[in-house]
């Protein structure tokens, strides 16, 4: 695992223009960012190409990085998910999306693309929002996992869970809402 | 107003931070988080809790050619052919304002240019299929910081745009809008501009792209010229440089 330490050193030498910097910082989290964008984009050529997009942004905004916004790994990995999720929404139009029991076209990601919840649990050092998440009701929280995993939007989630839009986008709240007093008890 | 609603806007937080705030909501939420503090602190929040399943994706090494890639567009983005600007005859105005626009861009190129003095040891150039040369312009705006990138792809005739620094603008009341103008010397719409962060804009069908181009930045009513030409003042403007 990389050491925040050496990635906001190399944060803040990229931000002075250092190109040298740049890409050892690159070296050291485009696994950690294109591993990010893979899972949510799926296609290996949008990926890329929003790889590309998330470092010329990280060139450009480095000097924006600070402390309180997380560990430098996790900034650069949510400038990389919502490049993902606006990329998304760009190329994907909500009409195409993806057959439950078909793989999507191109698709390299693994095969469990809708089982998020395990992905989820079975990770270590999750904690607090794995118990969090566990006390939802199993369709909030397979909406919350799969806009947060997959991208997915309402009318995605509404196709994907077979269930009414209204009724969807009342799980998502719901979800959210009891997630934040469960992570904020 | 509506996000003064305190669980409103914990939820629109939510939503923004989980992706299903899509389409002009998530615009205009995004807007609204440059200047409020207590939707960015919210918005934070719910980063932060998210964060370790971010953490949970594997790694996955992209190829080699994307970090060529990201070398070649960063040499593309700080070292601009320095052109004198083109104007369109007939609009003295215009004339003006890509001649000052230009003087900003030689600048702020000079600026970016000292970035790539370093010499660095560059990967040997990898083979990738050239795609057509696409058309930049920097627009920086009059006694602000901001600035737009600009760049078109005119068989896709798609427009993406980086916006940097911040402009002052009560987004509620007003918006920006992008004007191409023609070699006849008359704007035409592109569309809003993003005043943070990237965007894309199609360019429509009814405008043509011009032999000489040049791009205008101008200060409209909230949602765009109501009469289809530029109303307000015009902020910025430059020529669009093939590469």
């Amino acid at each position: 695992m990389t050491d925040a330490a050496l990635l906001v050193r190399l944060l803040a030498d990229t931000a002075g223009g250092d190109q040298r910097a740049f890409r050892e910082l690159y070296q050291a989290t485009s696994s950690h960012l294109f591993g990010v964008l893979v899972r949510i984009l799926e296609r290996r050529d949008w990926a890329e190409e929003a790889l590309q997009d998330c470092y010329l942004r990280v060139w450009q905004k480095a000097d924006q990085y600070a402390a309180e916004k997380g560990a430098p790994l996790t900034w650069m990995q949510t400038i990389a998910r919502y490049r993902a999720l606006d990329l998304l929404r760009m190329k994907r139009p909500e009409v195409s999306i993806p057959d439950e029991d078909e793989a999507p076209p191109m698709t390299f990601a693994d095969g469990d693309a809708l089982n998020p919840e395990v992905r989820a649990t079975e990770q270590e050092g999750i904690g607090r929002l794995s118990n969090c998440l566990d006390e939802l009701a199993p369709e909030p929280r397979k909406s919350v996992l799969l806009a947060y995993y997959e991208g997915y939007t309402h009318p995605e989630l509404a196709v994907v869970m077979k269930a009414p839009l209204g009724t969807v986008k009342s799980w998502v709240r719901r979800g959210l809402s009891q997630l934040r007093e469960c992570l904020d008890a | 107003m509506k996000y003064d609603n305190a669980r409103l806007t914990q939820m629109l937080a939510a939503e923004y931070a989980l992706g299903t705030l899509v389409g002009r909501a998530r615009q205009r939420f995004a807007r609204l988080l440059q200047t409020r503090a207590d939707l960015r602190r919210e918005l934070q929040f719910w980063e932060a809790r998210f964060a370790p399943l971010l953490a949970s994706s594997k790694p996955v090494p992209p190829r080699e050619v994307v970090w060529a890639e990201i070398e070649a567009r960063i040499r593309r983005s700080t070292v601009t052919p320095i052109q004198p600007p083109v104007a369109p005859r007939g609009l003295w105005l215009w004339q003006t304002w890509a001649v000052a626009a230009s003087a900003a861009l030689v600048a702020l190129s000079l600026q970016l240019y000292r970035y790539t003095q370093a010499p660095v040891a560059i990967a040997p150039p990898v083979a990738v299929a050239e795609p057509p040369a696409p058309y930049v312009s920097m627009l920086q705006a009059k006694g602000s910081d901001a600035l737009w990138l600009v760049s078109v792809n005119a068989q896709k005739r798609d427009i993406s745009i980086v916006a940097q620094g911040d402009y002052s603008l009560d987004a509620q009341r007003e918006s920006l809008e992008l004007w191409m103008i023609g070699d006849d010397g008359k704007p035409r719409s592109l569309g809003l501009l993003p005043l943070h962060g990237r965007g894309h804009l199609q360019m429509p069908a009814s405008v043509p792209m011009p032999a000489k181009p040049v791009l205008a930045i101008s200060r409209e009513p909230h949602g765009g010229s109501p009469t289809g030409s530029p109303t307000g003042p015009v902020i910025s403007s430059g020529p669009l440089l093939s590469l």
